[in-house]
């Protein structure tokens, strides 16, 4: 019998060479007792061999190897879940004391750590012990929850073992790794020696880094990349051989002696700590002292019910809140929701827009803590769907918050449970086509310029393949023997962790330390620190965490309320904007939704004509349709033609139909998928939940497999046809990871209600809150400028006399209830804000006399010259000094610093600069703004493109279907979507609007350069028209780019 | 990106481009990275031919040259012959075609030759006069003025020298500075501009008939002696070194006999050493034919260190011969490639873990130094390898090596050996194709000696085998 004590994973980054997964595997193949995965001052990995572990049927020891300042090696291994909590204060300490994945520990930690039960991860605690521990009163067992394993250096030091024996009585081995180095026995030789001398045991390791023998090469690959060199050149940094793996039984039994084997499962047998032990413990802060958090949590909703409805609540609403009360006691998830609604109160007290999604958020109650403004009399939703009791999985919920205040947020966490008890979760950054190639192409010694050829050839949407074909065409030959080698290691190490970086919100919050539950390490963000395990490992550890994320919309639709309250005094909230208002469904079913949140993209567009929402659940369905999954899934066109009347409605039991009733019987939802799994197939609710965290990550990791088979019995055993069973699964694996769960596009339906009911009504608004608010969404600042014009909607230009920094709105002449669109600073380009805020304020000092001159201007507002410029080259000083030209020359000449005496100028003519041409003035306005208010720029070639028999949008739309056309406009996207077989999407603008172009894969490859380079694109091809929705499907390509002289008008390039 | 062929300029490939932009234009691109030193010596070819046409030549990095041709255009037959002729021997000798333009001011020529051609032929201005209306319709690139000042002019509408020369010149003066006025003035002509001279990299280069055909080495060595000399005398005017030298002997029909000598250390003026070395070389030599001819080249001039003077003059005689010298007259007994040194390569398996290098000076083969990017290296991956003293006496990692390796692992008969320690597993260089998998004991045979064997862990065709690959003291 043997188990391995030593063994790395792939989360020591750059060492180890095989998952966890695989070691878990091959340990329990090779008979081990037990195996110790110790990745080095960490336990990120552990999760994922625990989940495996218990898979099959391995003992699994949580420990950790470390190397200390001063050169000592050892391994630690958790004997109970106290060592557990030891262990991870360890690593956090080390970890807090070393740069972004560093560590730094040195002897007096461990002596620190032996001390005493204080918290000592994190930070003061480091100085607060005056004297050494080897002077303290001796504690029995000062650490005795940990078991150690000394790794002598070749030359051992006896000094390390005496030290560690004194912090680890009784608990200390000498680990023997022999690893056919040709000094085998003389080194067993040597270290019985020093057991005998110290009177240590021994026991047998392996210092394992991979699983199996064969991930030699790639083991070499991590070693020179890791010292930053080829392998050829890393010479004896890389191991002799490829001894370091998981070896048979047998194997060790010939090198070792017995009882050094015999020692090893002795010490695996003390050793019973579990991950299962863990348990979450909520905050206590967030329920007051004389209340238990059932009451509290009772207290707070029926105040929320009392502000939401002031006339009493309706009577199905109150049934559900008792409901779920209910639910909620049952299942003692009170203090969740009392910490998101403690999050979001505080978010409401600081006027941060917010909205909470996920499995439990659209309810009654969190309607009622104001967790979300979705009314639940909107929705026809069983909070049942949300929570379940057999389940037993822990509620989800996460909110969005302005994006650029969430830091708020965050900082109040922090402020709140303190950093030694909140930190964010982790994100697994792996390797992808292209970083795997990258660094092995470097390691295998290729030129930079190969590496740049070969990383480059691999494309986003080849997902995570790669395919020899696009080496091919890179001009590289994959068949040669180095570029073969390169593509065998890159495939092996896809998807091998290379860093942890930060989830982008999701929060763990412990009642007492973290530092004992997980271990906690600085992310590269200053002041942020991060756990070691990610959001699957918490899931399947059960444990809590919640998400504090980042939505620019919410900051768009708080600014849009912001300004049409300071310009018509109505203050509008998420929840009073008036629902159900049929103009706003009108509106978007002609497919009118630029800035309109999550239906603005132009497949939305050309899906809204069809899909003519008319109702909030038109519009949730709307949201979760046109993804990926679905379409991949192939259910948007049988939801078309049901919803249209072409198909007809069946369900194949009355089972289904009841799941599957609200979509037509086209299953859209993620959580339908897994109800039709329990109600069709037999599946437990647990087993659903394994289908869905499955279909999560199968195109990670793999592994629908036994679901599969399951599945399709399971139909076919409840009188299902196997047609419709593997249309079923075929629809899972559409699905895939990206699958939109029916609880979160309840909630961003209201955003989308909400951003579209402003557009229709406050135009203006909304266009100069979506500016105000960029980067964001689809379109830039021209785009939606041009869209507010379309709609009606005047646009002055950016000028330094009345522009903000921000988009205002400013009233018009004559009796227009409807305000004008100012442009603001924000888009000159090159201005710093904090510049254009000190032209603001001289401004307001100046209490509404007007600027004399730009040099007045640049000294009252403290402007440099660069500034000045900036602010010239827009057009801005238009008001002060003339045309652009001449601002531009005055603005250069102003003196660097400021005068002392004002009026002290230089005299010098003014030359005699020729005003900028029309076409000038626009190619300065884009390249200075982004956008130009003069002629759009397609305008000015009409003339010419009319000549060569290019017709404009506007003509377009009346053209009939079918009809050969040859059109130009701006390139204003290129899109090549994973799910679109090699299609290129291209929208084109010209001076009426937007022309959508479809570019299949042949023209895209022998039109290349016209696709890919062109700023000015002319076609020709055959227009496509169904109802209201257009498109041109081109044949034929040409770059006309060279039209614009130097236009330059910015291109989005969405991948 | 600098520059392309037409095919890929075609795909829309453009100059300033980066790599990844021009590889998504063109996947199979194939790309160089540019090598200023080529470029430099690009431009001193091209300088190198222009001296044939006018001693005042100066170079204008990184693309142009410029000749002063006042006093050389009537002697070619004007202006448009002379072009002619340079491009041609140009495109022949160097291999490059270039933009001409010949204008009163050196900096309007230039800017005219790196807007490129305007037209069939090359920008001719005759008359300082012209020169402004001629520069007038350059676009402002070819001035190659900071980007910012390009950029704040273009923000002005000022878009050609042209635009430029019309603005008040004061006020352009404090805009954007003297220097630029001064050059535009340069340009037009109103201020003169002294330029650099090219001075070519020399080399020395004799030749000596012999009368009559000398056909005995020893002799040679004395015929040689006055060119030895004269190369001494052209070494000590510069108070520069060489570090070797190249004897040709020229023959009546015979291909040319080449004799190369190679100092360890540069050499100066030291005509008794040269003549020692050069006559130690030639008495290996054998004549295929009498000589008739011989010439004495010199490679490139290489400056000497002051010490290095004065270490030759005069401890080189009392020490009477060092390592260096020693390694000189071997290799000029026993030719260049017959000595060399060794060097331990810090590599696993045993056949790549050395290599020969240049004696005496021979330092380890520069290897970048790894920098540790791990928090932790490996007790047994030493991050940074060790430089090895000796093939054999190496500390760890060639302890238990054996002193003679053999050049190639032969077949043994394991039945006949007494394996006393082992197995050492090496298993590396699977990178290289010559992936080794082999357990290495230590055997003792019959006859009492030590061998070092081992068994290829991989099972052949005919199973596992053993070998031997070295022998011990």
């Amino acid at each position: 019998m043997y188990a391995e004590l030593h063994c790395l994973s792939n989360f020591s980054f750059l060492r180890g060479a095989s998952r966890p997964e695989e070691l878990v595997e091959r340990a329990a193949q090779l008979g081990y007792a037990a195996l110790a995965v110790t990745d080095e001052c960490s336990v990120a990995g552990v999760v994922r061999a625990h989940v495996a572990a218990r898979e099959h049927g391995l003992k699994l020891i949580v420990g950790s190897e470390f190397r200390l300042e001063d050169g000592l090696r050892c391994v630690l291994l958790a004997r109970d879940r106290a060592g557990y909590g030891r262990l991870c204060r360890l690593i956090t300490r080390g970890r807090r004391a070393a740069a972004k994945g560093n560590y730094r520990l040195c002897r007096r930690d461990f002596e620190e750590i032996a001390a005493g039960d204080r918290g000592l991860g994190l930070g003061d605690s480091r100085n607060s012990l005056a004297t050494p521990a080897s002077a303290l009163t001796p504690n029995p067992y000062p650490l005795s929850p940990l078991l150690c394993l000394w790794l002598p250096a070749t030359q051992p030091d006896a000094a390390e073992a005496r030290w560690l024996a004194r912090l680890f009585p009784g608990q200390l081995w000498i680990a023997v790794e022999l690893l056919t180095t040709g000094r085998d026995r003389r080194r067993l030789e040597q270290l019985q020696d020093l057991g005998r001398e110290l009177e240590l045991p021994l026991v047998a390791a392996g210092d394992a880094h991979m699983h199996s023998r064969g991930r030699r090469a790639l083991q070499d690959v991590l070693t020179a990349t890791r010292i930053g060199t080829t392998v050829e050149r890393a010479g004896l940094a890389l191991f002799q051989n490829g001894e370091r793996h998981l070896r048979p039984i047998q194997r060790i039994a010939e090198l070792h002696p017995p009882e050094l084997l015999a020692a090893a499962v002795e010490i695996a047998s003390r050793c019973t700590f579990s991950l299962e032990e863990l348990r979450y413990e909520y905050p206590r802060e967030i329920v007051p002292e004389d209340y238990t958090p059932a009451a509290w949590l009772r207290r707070l909703t029926e105040e929320g019910a009392s502000h939401r409805w002031p006339e009493g609540v309706p009577a199905p609403t109150r049934q559900a809140i008792e409901h779920e009360l209910a639910l909620i006691a049952e299942l003692e998830y009170e203090p969740y929701f009392l910490t998101v609604h403690d999050i979001v109160r505080f978010a409401r007290s600081r006027h941060i827009l917010c909205q909470g999604r996920g499995s439990a958020a659209n309810s009654a109650v969190c309607f009622c803590l104001g967790i979300t403004e979705v009314d639940p009399a909107r929705m026809s939703l069983l909070f049942e769907r949300f929570i379940s009791r057999e389940r037993n999985e822990p509620p989800d919920i996460d909110v969005d918050f302005e994006h650029e205040r969430r830091e708020e947020v965050i900082q109040y966490i922090y402020a709140k449970y303190g950093r030694e008890r909140a930190a964010l979760t982790a994100t697994v950054i792996s390797y992808r086509p292209r970083s795997a190639l990258r660094d092995v192409a470097k390691a295998m010694g290729l030129d930079p310029l190969q590496v740049a050829a070969l990383a480059r050839s691999m494309q986003w949407w080849d997902g995570s393949r790669i395919d020899e074909t696009r080496v091919r065409e890179a001009g590289l030959d994959p068949d040669s023997p180095v570029l073969a080698r390169v593509l065998t290691l890159a495939r092996t190490l896809l998807g091998f962790p290379r860093h942890l970086s930060q989830h982008v919100g999701g929060f763990v919050i412990a009642r007492d330390l973290l530092e004992d539950l997980v271990p906690i390490e600085n992310a590269s963000m200053p002041d942020r620190t991060v756990i070691q395990w990610d959001k699957d490992d918490l899931d399947a550890l059960g444990l809590l965490k919640v998400d504090v994320l980042g939505l620019g919309m919410l900051a768009a639709i708080r600014r849009a309320f912001d300004l049409v309250h300071g310009c018509r005094g109505q203050r509008w909230t998420l929840a009073t904007v008036p629902a159900e208002d049929p103009q706003v469904y009108d509106m978007i079913g002609h497919g009118d939704t630029v800035g309109v949140f999550q239906i603005e993209s132009r497949a939305q567009m050309a899906m809204l004509p069809r899909l003519r929402p008319r109702s909030y659940y038109d519009l949730v369905i709307e949201v979760a349709i046109i993804r990926p999954g679905p379409i991949q899934g192939d259910m948007v066109h049988p939801y078309l033609r049901r919803r249209a009347g072409e198909e007809a409605v069946t369900y194949p039991s009355a089972e289904v139909e009841g799941v599957l009733k609200r979509t037509l019987g086209v299953p859209i939802f993620q959580e339908q998928v897994m109800q039709l799994a329990i109600v069709a197939a037999g599946f437990t609710p647990g087993e659903a939940d394994q289908l869905r965290r499955a279909m999560a990550a199968w195109k990670r990791k793999g592994g629908l497999g036994h679901f599969e088979e399951r599945l399709i019995h399971g139909m076919r055993d409840r009188g299902y046809s196997e047609e419709f069973a593997r249309r079923i699964f075929q629809q899972i694996l559409g699905f895939g990871e990206y699958g939109f769960p029916e609880s979160h596009a309840a909630s961003f339906a209201l955003l989308v209600y909400v951003s579209a009911w402003l557009k229709r009504h406050e135009p203006a608004a909304f266009a100069a809150a979506l500016i105000n608010s960029q980067p964001m969404g689809f379109y830039a600042p021209s785009q939606i400028v041009q869209d507010a014009q379309r709609h009606g909607v005047e646009v002055r230009p950016i000028d330094v006399r009345t522009s903000d920094w921000d988009c205002t709105l400013e009233h018009r002449a004559g009796d227009s209830p409807d305000p004008a669109l100012r442009l603001g600073l924000r888009l000159v380009k090159g201005l710093a804000r904090e510049a254009a805020q000190r032209l603001v304020d001289a401004r307001a000092r100046r209490r509404g006399h007007a600027f004399e001159s730009a040099q007045q201007l640049a000294e009252q507002a403290c402007l440099d010259r660069r500034s000045m410029g900036c602010l010239a080259a827009a057009d801005a000083l238009a008001g002060l000094g003339g045309h652009r030209y001449r601002t531009a020359w005055q603005v250069a000449g102003l003196e660097g610093s400021l005068p002392i005496l004002p009026e002290v100028r230089i005299a010098e003519g003014i030359p005699l600069l020729r005003a900028p041409r029309e076409g000038e003035d626009i190619v300065a306005d884009y390249a200075h703004t982004g956008l130009t208010l003069r002629r759009h720029p397609v305008a000015v070639l009409r003339d010419q493109l009319a000549a060569r028999g290019f017709v404009d949008s506007a003509q377009l739309r009346v053209l009939t279907n079918g009809s050969n056309v040859r059109t130009a406009g701006l390139v204003i996207t290129r899109q090549r979507p994973g799910s679109a077989e090699g299609v290129t999407f291209v929208t084109l603008e010209d001076e009426h609007g937007s022309i959508n172009l479809i570019v299949w894969r042949d023209v895209a490859e022998r039109q290349r350069q016209a696709l890919i380079g062109s700023r000015l694109l002319g076609l020709a091809g055959r227009l496509q028209r169904e109802g209201e929705v257009m498109h041109v499907i081109a044949h034929r390509l040409v770059d006309l780019s060279r039209w614009l002289g130097r236009l330059r008008s910015a291109s989005r390039d969405f991948h | 990106m600098r520059a392309c062929e037409e095919a890929v300029h075609a795909a829309g490939v453009r100059e300033g481009m980066s790599i990844n932009a021009a590889l998504a234009l063109v996947p199979g691109l194939h790309a160089l990275a540019r090598d200023a030193r080529r470029e430099r010596q690009l431009l001193e070819a091209v300088a190198q031919r222009g001296v044939r046409f006018t001693p005042r030549v100066s170079l204008e990095p990184p693309d142009g040259v410029l000749l002063d041709v006042r006093g050389s255009l009537r002697l070619f037959g004007g202006a448009r012959r002379l072009c002619l002729r340079l491009q041609q021997e140009l495109l022949e000798a160097v291999g490059v075609s270039v933009h001409f333009a010949i204008t009163p001011s050196p900096l309007a020529a230039l800017w005219f030759a790196r807007t490129g051609p305007l037209g069939a032929h090359p920008v001719l201005v005759r008359n300082r006069d012209e020169l402004a209306s001629r520069l007038a319709l350059l676009p402002l690139d070819c001035t190659r003025w900071p980007e910012r000042c390009i950029e704040t002019l273009g923000n002005m509408g000022v878009r050609t020298v042209g635009d430029c020369l019309r603005l008040p010149r004061d006020g352009f003066a404090r805009r954007f500075g003297q220097e630029l006025l001064a050059t535009l003035d340069r340009a037009t002509g109103r201020l003169q501009e002294p330029r650099a001279a090219y001075v070519a990299s020399e080399r020395f280069a004799a030749r000596r008939d012999l009368e009559p055909e000398i056909a005995d080495t020893a002799r040679l060595g004395l015929a040689l002696a006055p060119l030895l000399e004269e190369l001494c005398q052209f070494l000590r005017e510069r108070g520069r070194g060489v570090q070797a030298i190249e004897v040709q002997l020229r023959h009546r029909a015979a291909p040319v006999t080449r004799v190369r000598l190679r100092f360890v250390q540069p050499v100066g003026a030291q005509p008794r050493h040269m003549a020692q070395l050069l006559r130690e070389r030639l008495a290996q030599l054998v004549l295929p034919q009498p000589v008739r001819n011989v010439r004495l080249l010199s490679g490139p001039l290489i400056d000497l260190q002051a010490d290095a003077i004065e270490l030759f003059a005069h401890d080189r005689r009392e020490s009477g011969g060092n390592l260096p010298q020693l390694v000189e007259r071997l290799r000029a007994r026993l030719g260049n490639d017959a000595v060399h040194g060794l060097a331990c390569v810090p590599e696993h398996r045993p056949e790549a873990a050395w290599r020969a290098v240049e004696p005496v000076a021979a330092k380890p083969r520069s290897r970048k130094k790894p920098s540790s990017r791990s928090a932790a290296p490996n007790e047994s991956s030493p991050s940074v390898p060790r430089p090895l003293r000796g093939k054999s006496s190496a500390a760890r990692p060639g302890e238990g090596r054996p002193l003679w390796l053999l050049d190639r692992p032969e077949p043994c008969d394991v039945d006949r050996l007494v394996l006393e320690e082992g197995p050492e597993c090496i298993e590396s260089g699977w990178w290289d194709g010559h992936d080794v998998a082999r357990d290495y004991y230590v055997a003792r045979n019959a006859q009492g000696a030590r061998l070092w064997v081992f068994r290829n862990r991989r099972e052949t065709a005919a199973g596992a085998r053993w070998f031997l690959h070295g022998w011990f003291a």
